[in-house]
């Protein structure tokens, strides 16, 4: 029984296809028979169908260009309001250094001021653990431990245009991890998971990360961003060496959906 | 499969094309027009390669989703069917990829008395030749498509169980059209060979 490799285009297969011998011939009548007794698709698995399209037209629907053009601008302004937590928060980091500040431990607002000052990269580092829960902070103070570590989601909305600008979302992402790339990290969370916690692009990105077949063991994080101002998810895995890989996929993927860019970049020394 | 379906009994008239540019355009109904008509068909192709009848509804469910977000990149330059086709088998074989990682049952199997789960339901069961297939046999031929690797049974689902076009295959399954045919070829001998084997002993 020939059941292994069978991406080849065997000329002798190819021969057989057309004129069976007669086993084979039978086995194709078999299939033929049983495709006529298939029944409709049954009324359960079409009524939850049904509720997952109506519950994506609620969600978006279909990405027109005029919404692409829509979601642009909400990136836009989504950047500058990551912008004004970081500065709100330098304001409130400030304000704690000071004999007059409040005590304990800072916000995420006030963790995101830390990193402004310590020259991190703005933008709203989420992590998101097993059970899809985010804890929002920066980088520079979340080291990603093992115990916390799950897939790292960096919203840089950075729109980036070519090969050469992934290095950018490679650094984004490295900063965000924190880690050194060795470190243990834990397997990726499901998109499931994090639909349940509430955050679809998450859950989409982490969708697509699938869809791309990278190992979940050598993902270092995702950066929610935009390719030549589409939504993208650029995943930064290792690559081998000091080098990691960027790979930009479509945030609306789809299964079986290519790679959008992919760029190997090294990884810039500490 | 035809390029679009447009009733003469009250369904709506528009092709399948035209249904989904007016999806595209904001037509809240169109889409789900076009998943009414070919949704058995891709109901069936699912369950036949995934073996799986969850996996199957989930596939569906993924595939159909994805493409109601993603149907202004349809450039009609195939059939909607096979490209919502396209879309559907590339998610059953991603399952399957990513089920392969994480094996579960994928059938409804029945281990043997003694522990063999070669005996299993469908695949060991005999097959009778020179008769017009019976219930049974049906059911071994299918059980039989589940243990082949998911390239030959997707390729043989598509071209001898729904007479998908050789060529119009080649372009839901992302291959060229010499593969298909060595796919299948290739598929239908294991397949002759478990049924046949099955029936000797």
């Amino acid at each position: 029984m020939r059941t292994g490799d069978d991406e080849r285009d065997d000329g002798d297969d190819a021969a057989a296809f057309d004129a069976p011998p007669a086993p084979e011939q039978h086995v194709r009548d078999l299939l033929r028979a049983a495709a006529a007794q298939d029944t409709a698709m049954p009324a359960d698995v079409a009524a939850r169908l049904e509720a997952a399209l109506a519950a994506a037209r609620v969600d978006g629907g279909v990405a027109s260009l005029g919404q692409r053009r829509r979601a642009r601008r909400f990136n836009r302004v989504l950047a500058a309001a990551a912008a004004v937590v970081v500065l709100g928060g330098g304001a409130v980091a400030a304000q704690q250094a000071s004999p007059f500040g409040a005590g304990g431990r800072g916000s995420a607002s006030s963790a995101a001021a830390g990193a402004a000052d310590e020259g991190a990269l703005p933008g709203v580092v989420e992590r998101k653990d097993a059970a899809g829960t985010g804890t929002e902070g920066t980088g520079a103070e979340d080291t990603g431990s093992a115990e916390t570590a799950g897939t790292l989601v960096v919203r840089s909305g950075n729109d980036y245009a070519d090969q050469a600008s992934l290095a950018d979302a490679a650094t984004v992402v490295l900063a965000g991890s924190g880690a050194p790339l060795t470190a243990t990290r834990t397997p990726l969370s499901a998109p499931e998971d994090a639909q349940a916690g509430g955050d679809p692009l998450v859950a989409q990105a982490l969708g697509c990360v699938q869809v791309l077949g990278v190992g979940a063991a050598s993902v270092v994080g995702v950066d929610l961003a935009q390719w030549r101002g589409t939504a993208a998810a650029v995943v930064v895995s290792r690559a081998g060496g000091d080098t990691v890989r960027a790979t930009v996929v479509a945030l609306d993927c789809v299964p079986g959906a290519d790679p959008l860019a992919t760029a190997d970049v090294p990884v810039p020394a500490a | 499969m035809t390029p679009s379906a447009p009733g003469d009994d009250g369904r709506d008239p528009r092709t399948d094309a035209e249904l989904v540019a007016a999806h595209v355009a904001g037509d809240p109904d169109a889409f789900g027009e076009v998943v009414r008509r070919h949704r058995d068909r891709l109901w069936a192709v699912a369950l036949r390669t995934t073996g799986d009848r969850e996996e199957a509804a989930d596939a569906v469910q993924d595939a159909l989703v994805s493409a109601l977000r993603a149907a202004d990149r349809f450039r009609g330059d195939s059939a909607v069917t096979t490209w919502l086709h396209r879309i559907v088998v590339n998610a059953c074989l991603d399952r399957a990829r990513r089920r392969a990682v994480r094996p579960t049952r994928p059938l409804e199997e029945e281990v043997g008395p003694g522990g063999d789960d070669s005996v299993r339901t469908g695949a060991a069961l005999a097959v009778v030749p020179d008769q017009t297939p019976s219930v049974q046999t049906r059911l071994d031929v299918t059980g039989a498509l589940a243990r082949l690797p998911e390239a030959q049974r997707a390729a043989l689902v598509l071209v001898d169980m729904y007479d998908v076009p050789v060529a119009e295959a080649a372009e839901i399954l992302g291959v060229a059209v010499g593969t298909v045919k060595s796919r299948c070829s290739r598929g239908r001998s294991a397949l002759a060979e478990i049924l046949g084997a099955a029936g000797n002993r």
